[in-house]
This record gives C-alpha cells, structure tokens and sequence, in this order.
C-alpha cells in the first residue's frame, strides 16, 4: 500500500490520494443537520452509504461509466472507502426532481417555475411533478448554499452539448433509481449527482450515488402531499434537534448538543432500513 | 403447485431449502442483536453463523417425532453448530411464529419482487402491441355483437394500463407484508427487547408490526391476495380476447403457434388457443386462494393455527400461478398474430349496420325530429337485418319512402370507420407515455 495523502475534509467526508494517484472517498459516521456537522457519530452510517453507493453505481453501469477503479483500499477504512481515479468535476450540482420539496417548493411559491421550467399551477408540497425535471444547481462554496439556476445557464457555462449530456444522464439515474426504490416502497423524491470528465473527456458519475444524503427518501405508504414528509435519513435528528428536549435554538449561534442514544440508534436504524430495502440484502 | 406450473426463481423462492436458508438467517441476527446487548454470550455468534442450514431431510427426520417444524428446525441446525453447545442461545427470546411471520415476510416481498418485474413486462408488451396497432380498424362488439368501428390497439390499451394499474397495487401492497414481529409468545416483548425487533426488522429490510399478538394479522396478506387475484383476472381478460377473436368464424387474432406444435390428437387441421384456455384456468386458482387467504384474519384470541396450514398451499400456489400466469400472457402478446384484412371485413359483416349511431346523428343535425330520424334508420336497418341488403341503400329507400332527403357526402363521412377512432389521440399519448 502506498502512502496515503489527505487531499480534503468535506462535511461528512475525507479524501486522499494515494502515490499512484488513485483516489480514497473515504466516508465518515459523521451526521449534519441544519447546515452544522454535529459531534455526535452514527455508527455504520459511513459503511452504509458506501456499501449502498456501490451497490446503485453496479446497478447503473448500463446508464453511465462512473469513477471506480480496481485498487485496494487501506483496512482501516475497510467497507466505508472507494478507490476513484480523478476527474474534472463539473461545476454544476446535477438535480433530478420527481417530486416537489426543498429549494425548488420555494421556487415554485415564487414563481411557478424551477429552474427556467414551468410547473402546472396548483401544486402542494410534496406533489408528484408531471415528469421527473433536471434542476441544475451552482455549487456553492462551503457553509452556503446551492443556488438553482435554469439549464441555459448551463449550456452558457458549460457548452449545449455537455448540458444536454448532464441533463440526459441526470434524469436517466434519477428514473432508474426512483423505478427501482419505489417497487421497495421508498419514493425518491429528488436526488443530486457529481460527475466529471476523465482524461479521456467521458463523463463519470462519481461521489456517492442514490444514498439517504444525495437524495430526499420518503417512505412511500406514509407519502402525503400537502405537508412535509417524513423523510428516510435524518428525520429523528431534525425533529429532536427541533424539540423542546434538545433545548436548542437553530437560529442562534451556538452549535447543536450532542445526540442522545436512542436517537443515534433510531437514526442508524433508518439508514441501515433503506440499504436493506433498496437492495434487498441484510445487513450485517 | 406441481411443477408443470411453476417457473424456477418463483420455484426457489418457495422451496423448503430457501425456507431454511431465511429462517438461519433471521435467528443469526436475532441472535447477534443479543449479543451486542449482552443478553447472550458474544461467542455464541460465530459458530451459529458458520453453521450451513440444515437440509429439508434432517428437519423432517426431526420433525416426523417432534411434530414441530420450527424445534425440529433448530434442532437439525444445532446438529450442523460446532460446538453443538453454541446454538444453544439460538431463538432466545423468542416464539416459533417470530421466526414464521418474519420469514415469510421475506418470502413474500421476494416472490413481490419477481411479480413487480413481471407485471412491468406484460405492461410494456400490451404498451408495445396497442401502439403497434393504433390504426388496426376492428369492430366493436358489445354482448357479442356488432357495435362501432374501433380499432385493435385501443382494446389492448385498456389492457395495458390494467396491467399497470395492477403494478402499482402490488407496490402499496408489499408495503403491507414487507412486515415482521419479534416480540414473543402473545406479542408483549416479555422475554425480548423491542430493541431487538427493531434492529433485526431493519437489517432485514422490513417494518415492525405496530402491534402483534402470537402472529401478525393477516389483513396485510390477504390484501397481497387480492392483488395476486386481480393480476390474474387482467391476465385471464386478455385471453379471453383472443380465445374470443380466434373463434373459426371471427378468426381476427390467433395464438403463436409453434414449429411442431398440434392442436388435437384425432384432427390434424387445429389450431386452439390453449395457451388462453391454459391462463384462464390457472386465473381461477390464483382467484381462490383469497378466501381462505382472508379467514386467517379471524383467529382465536391471541392465535389459533388454522391459518397456518391453509398458507402453506395458498401463498406458494397463488404466487408461482400468478408468476406463471404473468410469463405466460407476455408470450401471448408478443407473438399475437393480428389478421389486419380479417378485422376490416368482419367490419363489413353487418352491412353497414354499425353506421346507424353516426346516421341517426347526421338526420337529427340536418333538421329531422329525432323520433323521425330514428324510426327512418330502425326501419333501414330491420330490411338489411332480414334481406342482407347494404344498409346505405335501404337507408335511401326508407328515407325516399318518408320524404325525407339525405345529404350524400355527409353520409359518405358517416360510412366512413376511420372518423369513429378520430378521438383516440389523447388516449394513445397516454399510452405512450405509460412507464
């Protein structure tokens, strides 16, 4: 095993590179809620999300050629890491939306649209969208947040035909994973894709793919459109920080208290659920 | 289901072997749950995990003395733990129905799965037929008999989204029976963490019954039936169609017929629609495992174990015939042979009679009180039932006997069947967008 090099810190990830260049996406059991990384840990979460990201990355190979390559991962970071090559990433957060929530519910309150495409009038949080939207996204440096922006900005930044690309690529892994999810019960309502050019100019899914933190999973016999739904992944993180128990005001400037136990374990319990029901293996 | 019927991914998710194979599972991980907690020794779990699933012969062995499938189960396991002793903490805590509803809760969302991927087929197949025949002029018939034009694609375009529709019961209804329970002998958690229902339920991929006695209700299952029932029932309605277009004197639709293949033993000439007549009969016993299905809901106080036997014949047969079903209507689609020139002259078998809708309309618009219109087209239409006269010309002499002109070109637009299907656009993009 070559030397390994620590090349970034993200919110819930670390990357290195090792001698020969290869690449280590290694993720961390660390948790963010509220735009703060919190010090409390879920144990596996780090496991899971890879483990499930490689299992969507085996299952997309026929949608698009993504960042894999064949090279040992160090055994401390055993499960939880993926050997990448590099690629120039795209300057652009590739959103697919099949359902209405987030940024794009508020852009729609505003103006009936998301991202330069106009939705029907009258539709609720949580609605089903007509046909599934490619809502592009400039990305923001860390600690703030991603602005929508309509595909011919795009195209401007990035050339018609690489936007079509990423449009056509976006909406295909969004279709066969929200196909996929919803036959296990689980309604992907939206979900965000990283992809980069290799060097020999082929565009590869990378990062993690379909996983509780790229995308917004709804249990799909509890979906209600006309509220928020109760979502996949951080739901018991959210509603504890939120509660009165927590004590802890989102808008302040202190950072949030750490986690109680049964939250940590419902929390592990959700991630480990949607491996488990995605893919149709156990766990463990 | 004997073999004849059962096709082999259904086949294995239903075998005694695969039973095993998911019963070993569900206890090793009970049993891991428990060892993290420090309920039983952490040693305990490697040789019960190395431990290969007994084969169906040793638990039957057992269980011809026990006359216990589940401790004849653990016990044939154990014989298979090095050391024996380590499988002594196997199902602490637990009640054998824990084990049985939560592993066919796998088995059913696993035969769910395979359904789900089958019911997508047969959709896109009738999808892929309906467009193919969009313009395939064809008469309607109501009671059997002679109505309007229409046109082939639209009949299986009614098919297809049945198909659909059925897909996306079958999703809510996994939801309902991806559901397991381990809380013990009347569902009060008295020798058994919830913890551990929880976890175990997680790494499994299902939910925990909100609430459970020995057993969870089967109102979950029974609606997975009804589901299964209707899958089958579209199924058996697009083989009636052909049976019913390959009659000898309608002859519109004909089953594939294969290279070598014979329709009767004393005459060589037949060919039969078998296959339609093979769908509708096993329609009907994927149809009658509802019932007793459904009187497994009614149970004496915290369980009795009559529903159990009926299960065991009831779920398997329902699902490998429904699978069996689903593969064998998708065949039936693919290769229906569609005699185009044999639909538009059974079109002019009447006459012109199926025109009398758009006539009748064509006298009323042009200024006749529609008592008139309609005793001038039924008098028509009574000379070309009894002379096989062409409609249009007893028209003319019933029109000409009353005093009544008729405009000629607009009669040609109201003989003409392509105007009758003119409105089908929207149904058709619907179609096309069908996923």
């Amino acid at each position: 095993m070559s030397a390994l090099r620590h090349v970034y810190s993200g919110k819930v990830r670390e990357l290195y590179e090792t001698d020969d260049g290869v690449l280590l996406l290694v993720a961390t059991d660390r948790i963010s809620a509220f735009d703060h990384v919190l010090e409390t840990e879920i144990p596996d979460k780090g496991k899971i999300l890879t483990q499930l990201s490689l299992w969507w990355f085996d299952r997309l190979a026929d949608v698009v050629p993504n960042h894999l390559v064949d090279a040992p991962v160090p055994a401390e970071f055993a499960g939880r890491a993926m050997a990448c090559r590099r690629l120039a990433m795209v300057p652009v957060e590739c959103v697919a939306r099949g359902y209405l929530a987030g940024s794009a519910l508020a852009d729609y309150r505003r103006g009936g649209s998301v991202c330069g495409v106009t939705l029907p009038p009258g539709l609720t949080e949580g609605d089903r969208l007509p046909r599934p939207v490619f809502t592009p996204a400039t990305k923001a440096p860390r600690g703030e947040h991603d602005q929508n922006i309509p595909a011919s900005v795009v195209a401007e930044r990035a050339g018609a035909d690489v936007a079509a690309e990423l449009e056509r690529i976006t909406l295909a892994v969004y279709r066969a994973g929200a196909e996929l999810a919803e036959r296990r019960g689980i309604i992907v309502a939206d979900t965000k894709i990283e992809l980069g050019f290799d060097s020999d100019g082929t565009l590869r899914l990378a990062d993690e793919v379909l996983t509780p933190d790229s995308s917004r999973f709804w249990p799909a016999d509890q979906w209600a459109p006309g509220r928020s739904q109760r979502s996949l992944d951080k739901q018991y993180v959210r509603d504890w920080l939120t509660s009165p128990e927590a004590g802890w005001d989102r808008n302040g400037p202190e950072p949030p208290p750490p986690l109680p136990q049964p939250v940590v374990e419902q929390t592990r319990l959700t991630y480990v659920r949607a491996y488990a029901s995605i893919t149709g293996l156990t766990w463990g | 289901m004997i073999e004849r019927y059962m096709l082999p991914e259904m086949g294995r998710v239903w075998s005694e072997a695969h039973r095993y194979e998911l019963w070993c599972q569900v206890e090793t991980l009970v049993l891991e749950a428990h060892a993290r907690a420090g309920t039983v020794p952490a040693d305990s779990v490697p040789p019960v995990r190395a431990a290969p699933p007994p084969t169906p012969e040793a638990v039957a062995a057992i269980e011809a003395v026990t006359g216990h499938d589940v401790i004849a189960f653990l016990s044939a396991w154990a014989d298979n733990t090095v050391p024996r002793q380590a499988a002594a903490y196997v199902h602490f805590g637990m009640t054998s129905s824990d084990l049985l509803d939560t592993a066919l809760a796998l088995q059913l969302t696993e035969a769910t799965d395979l359904l789900m991927a089958r019911c997508a087929a047969l959709t896109a197949a009738l999808r892929e037929h309906a467009l193919a025949h969009r313009g395939t002029l064809r008469v309607g018939r109501t009671h059997g008999i002679h109505a309007e034009p229409d046109v082939w694609g639209h009949r299986v375009a009614d098919f297809a989204f049945a198909m659909a529709r059925c897909r996306d019961r079958l999703v809510r209804a996994r939801a309902g029976i991806a559901v397991g329970k381990l809380s013990g002998p009347v569902g009060t958690y008295s020798n058994i963490d919830p913890a551990v229902e929880s976890q175990v339920l997680a790494e499994l991929g299902l939910w925990p019954a909100d609430v459970a006695t020995q057993v969870v209700m089967r109102d979950g299952i029974a609606e997975w039936a009804c589901v299964l029932a209707l899958i089958a029932s579209v199924c058996e309605a697009v083989a009636l169609e052909v049976r019913l277009g390959q009659q000898t004197e309608i002859a519109e639709l004909a089953e594939p017929f294969g290279q070598g293949q014979k329709g009767s033993s004393a005459m060589p000439h037949k060919r039969n629609p078998v296959r339609s007549e093979r769908i509708a009969g096993l329609a009907r016993v994927v149809r009658a495992q509802v019932v007793p299905v459904m009187e497994g809901i009614p149970l004496w106080h915290e369980r009795d174990i009559s529903h159990s036997s009926t299960e065991r014949v009831a779920l398997p047969d329902a699902a490998i015939a429904a699978d069996f079903l689903l593969e064998q209507t998708t065949g039936l689609v693919a290769g229906l042979q569609v005699d185009a020139a044999r639909m538009r002259a059974n079109l002019d078998a009447t006459h012109g009679l199926i025109y009398t809708s758009a006539v009748l309309l064509e006298l009323v618009a042009a200024g006749t009180s529609r008592e008139e219109a309609y005793a001038i087209v039924q008098a028509a239409a009574t000379d070309t039932h009894e002379s096989g006269t062409p409609f249009r010309e007893t028209l003319r002499k019933r029109a000409a006997e009353r005093g009544q002109p008729l405009d000629e070109a607009r009669l040609d637009e109201a003989f003409r069947p392509e105007r009758y299907v003119e409105r089908l656009g929207d149904v058709f993009e619907r179609l096309e967008q069908l996923t």
